[in-house]
């Protein structure tokens, strides 16, 4: 008996929110895509041609059919009295988690910077109006995209050693960083001492028999910037020296830093990402 | 001055993409496309060799772009191909290749391949010398087929092949020598990856093998300083390192409107293998006096055994509160042999020899384990939002280099703090305002900062008619104690920038003033006991400024950027531009003419200086 009265109460309220939502859902509704575009014919068009459109009819056609309130939410009202008050004209993020609901969590997870600052999903990718000619959609290509926030990185690109795939092409930054948490920057935190590098610079993969400490506890940047510098091999100093001789301040008696050849320590020191064969890593 | 190795490979990528496209079925399906393609002449002062170590640009051919799209009748997309870059002009060469094959199957191909050039007058790396390529290959295959989960292969090759120029260390001098390099990695990839469980998971086992088998040869046998009677007669090794790596990587996600949960694993066991020798050998005095061989006959093995793992998770507590928690964890076990003999054969003119021998017998290891574990506390209310948190991690590293080395152990915990506020108004002005901190009192490498203390400063603000301004700031400061380094490091960054839109987005502006002050003392102790500082001292100031219109026919877009660092350390300053002007001949077709320039200065030294300009046609067509 003990049980039977919540059972009850439960079907109870479940019978009650049943009858209170019929009434709404009976008058909206769904809108079908074809229905939008008697009146909005060039967006339709323009949308099932782009790139949102082609991927929403690779899942299915019916998915396509739902794509306008699937943004814009219920439209039936706006069927009968076409008024831009009775349409949801800007969606939020939250209508884009309606299917991209894998993504909407990695934002607060990996860079939680993103939503504090309230930036929405339509901030970054296009609506697919229109093909924005990018990469998932973007609105503007990564580094113009990202420059706009993140300046100070944008500007170490135009640096004159910098990681470019051409004299005006830098690297894309979704190449190393990904917003949404998933693939590379899970990958670059999970390897760590740089991992994502060697990912393109295989040559620097270790193990090795003497490894250069300082890579392997903080990784590459310990001694390059890795979006651009004014020095030679994006490293952080002009002066091999300068770099080395700041943890290295033991240097023996036998090396005369006043001559030249002396303070290019790599001349001698070559192996210095890690060498297999010499602990003072004078060959790989 | 190589001649770039483009025709080969660039024939064999388009026709490969060609025949593919061709043997789709045809029925019900359209073509789209573009190509485009440019010749670019180049007339330039100055090192060259400069200008390509900086962009490695030349005159000739380049093919802008490739691409087509083959649609099914439905609009599925059936076969994309996108390919730049192959000519003279570009030290880059980059294809894709996408197929859609149907019952859930598709194929993607991607090829790069880059010209890396390095050859500096002045400096450093006066002695140092690139010219290499590295291609690169990355296929997947995936099944998608199940409704439940993707199944994705993954295939990676990667060849670096080309010389490198560097000096070798013998007889106490520095001596020119050439690297032929050989290097490939080869990686396959299995990766599973649910889709309608309520939790995402993936399942990643990777295994990849790399291999190096360079070899080197002596360049002309006297010293870089030509200052020494002793000449490099030979030069070589059999060297050959060989490693396997095989990874997993697990993860799974979880979000909802009320909690968001990340977690992730990563095993890695690396095992490092070489063999063969490398000797160098010297005729003394020129040869007179007789030579002296040094011969490093070794085998070494090397193995890494990393464990790395994190959770993420934000909760939202009702009424715009949340937390959010982060932990990470990382261990990296090696242990290292090196086993063998050095040699060393002393000859004179007359054959008497005499050989001598080390016995090599060391072992080594090197341990690390990292965590870090961060709390926020935030607030979002309507338009607003304010967070705090503190951090603890702790770092230990343990390594002993040779067998005899007493080697390092450090442990140290750090602690940290952060503070931030951000602001959203109606009028599309919003900004964020942070302050993070962190200590230790344990130091790894004496140049680690004790104490940092950062604040970050952004404000943006939408302007109305498609104008949009923004701007930032970030100060930070680190030091650690006079007994340790005696680090003194201050950075200052700002910026603004000033944008502009068309409503129909066929034109764009944008102007952007950054600005770096990083100043970093560090104590260092002279080779004879002395005290000195090593100072860095840089002043950056980075203009940009770019546009994009149409007038009639006409299609502009130009770029320019300055930068300038008055830095005491090495000031340099460089102006490059592009202009580009094209015009609709006939329907899809456009025929452009662009002039690019830079220009490079050193203020304190002209053997690396240039200036270059770059002018040529262009020719594209769409369908």
């Amino acid at each position: 008996m003990r049980r039977t009265l919540p059972t009850l109460l439960i079907v109870g309220t479940l019978a009650v929110v049943g009858l209170v939502l019929t009434p709404v859902l009976a008058a909206d509704e769904p809108v079908p895509l074809e229905t939008c575009a008697q009146c909005h014919d060039e967006v339709a068009a323009a949308f099932v041609a782009g790139p949102h459109g082609r991927a929403m009819a690779k899942v299915s056609p019916e998915l396509l059919q739902r794509a306008c309130e699937t943004c814009h939410g219920p439209a039936a009202k706006h069927v009968d009295d076409p008024s831009p008050e009775n349409i949801n004209r800007h969606p939020s993020s939250d209508a884009c988690a309606s299917c991209h609901a894998d993504r909407a969590g990695g934002m607060e997870l990996t860079t939680p910077g993103h939503p504090r600052n309230d930036v929405q999903c339509l901030d970054c990718h296009a609506s697919g109006h229109k093909d924005p000619g990018t990469e998932h959609m973007l609105r503007l290509r990564p580094r113009k995209l990202c420059g706009g926030c993140h300046q100070q990185e944008a500007a170490a690109f135009q640096l004159p050693y910098a990681h470019r795939e051409s004299a005006h092409k830098p690297f894309a930054c979704t190449t190393c960083h990904d917003v949404h948490g998933e693939g590379e920057r899970g990958r670059l935190e999970l390897l760590g001492n740089g991992g994502l590098c060697i990912s393109c610079h295989t040559g620097k993969a270790g193990p090795f028999v003497f490894p250069h400490p300082p890579r392997e506890v903080d990784g590459c940047i310990t001694c390059h910037d890795p979006h651009g510098s004014v020095n030679p091999r994006q490293l952080k100093r002009h002066e091999v020296a300068d770099l080395c001789l700041e943890c290295h301040a033991d240097v023996s008696a036998n090396h005369n830093l006043s001559q030249a050849r002396v303070r290019a320590c790599q001349n001698c020191h070559a192996a210095i990402h890690g060498s297999n064969r010499d602990p003072r890593l004078l060959s790989e | 001055m190589t001649t770039r190795e483009t025709g080969g490979a660039a024939r064999t990528v388009v026709l490969a993409a060609l025949a593919v496209a061709c043997a789709l079925p045809l029925a019900a399906q359209e073509w789209s496309g573009s190509a485009g393609a440019a010749y670019t002449w180049q007339s330039m002062s100055g090192n060259e060799e400069s200008f390509r170590s900086q962009s490695n640009l030349q005159e000739g051919f380049t093919l802008e772009d490739l691409t087509l799209l083959r649609k099914d009748a439905d609009g599925k997309d059936r076969f994309t191909f996108q390919a730049w870059g192959f000519g003279n002009a570009e030290p880059s060469q980059h294809a894709k290749l996408g197929l859609e094959l149907g019952s859930g199957w598709s194929v993607a191909v991607r090829y790069d391949r880059r010209e890396s050039f390095f050859g500096l007058a002045g400096g450093d790396f006066s002695a140092r010398g690139d010219d290499w390529q590295i291609t690169r290959w990355n296929g997947k295959i995936a099944w998608d087929g199940w409704s439940a989960v993707r199944v994705t292969l993954g295939l990676r090759r990667v060849e670096r092949g080309g010389d490198v120029q560097r000096t070798f260390y013998g007889l106490g001098e520095q001596y020119p020598g050439r690297v032929a390099l050989d290097e490939t990695m080869d990686e396959a990839t299995l990766r599973l990856e649910t889709k309608t469980l309520p939790v995402h998971l993936t399942l990643e086992q990777s295994v990849a093998s790399y291999e190096r088998r360079n070899l080197w040869s002596p360049d002309g046998g006297t010293n870089i300083d030509a200052n020494d009677a002793d000449l490099l007669t030979d030069l070589g090794t059999t060297y050959r390192d060989k490693q396997d790596v095989p990874t997993t990587v697990a993860t799974a996600s979880y979000a909802s409107a009320a909690i968001a949960v990340s977690a992730r694993v990563l095993w890695s066991s690396a095992d490092l293998d070489t063999t063969g020798a490398g000797w160098q050998e010297f005729a003394i005095g020129g040869g007179p006096v007789g030579t002296v061989r040094f011969v490093d006959d070794v085998v070494s093995s090397a193995s890494t055994d990393t464990l790395a793992g994190g959770v993420d998770l934000a909760v939202a507590l009702g009424r715009g509160w949340r937390v959010n928690l982060r932990t990470a964890y990382r261990d990296a076990s090696s242990d290292s042999a090196l086993l063998g003999q050095r040699l060393i054969h002393v000859a004179n003119p007359i054959g008497a020899a005499l050989d001598l021998s080390a016995p090599i017998d060391n072992n080594g290891r090197f341990d690390f384990t990292n965590t870090s574990n961060e709390a926020t506390l935030e607030y979002r209310g309507s338009g607003w939002s304010a967070w705090a948190g503190g951090l603890v991690g702790s770092r230990k590293v343990s390594w002993r280099r040779t067998t005899d080395d007493p080697g390092e152990d450090v442990n140290r915990d750090s602690t940290g703090a952060v503070a931030g506020f951000s602001l959203r108004l109606a009028d599309g002005v919003s900004g964020s305002l942070e302050y993070r901190h962190g200590t230790f009192e344990e130091y790894v490498f004496r140049t680690d900062p004790e104490t940092v203390d950062r604040v970050t400063l952004r404000v943006r603000s939408q302007l109305g008619h498609g104008w949009a301004v923004s701007a930032h700031g970030r100060f930070e400061r680190g030091d650690n104690p006079a007994s340790i380094a005696s680090l003194d490091h201050s950075s200052d960054a700002g910026g603004i920038g000033l944008t502009w839109s068309a409503a129909g987005g066929d034109a764009s502006f944008g102007v952007d003033v950054s600005v770096l002050s990083l100043t970093t003392d560090t104590g260092i102790v002279l080779p004879g006991g002395g005290a000195d500082l090593s100072r860095y001292d840089l002043s950056l100031t980075t203009l940009t400024a770019f546009g994009e219109t149409t007038l009639g026919k006409v299609r502009l877009r130009g770029s320019v950027s300055r930068v300038e660092d008055s830095g005491n350390t090495w000031p340099v300053s460089s102006w490059n531009g592009a202009l580009r002007a094209g015009i609709s001949l006939a329907q899809h077709t456009e025929m452009a003419a662009y002039v690019q320039h830079w220009s490079y200065n050193e203020d304190r030294s002209n053997l690396d200086d240039f200036k270059v300009t770059r002018y040529g046609v262009a020719l594209s067509w769409s369908f």
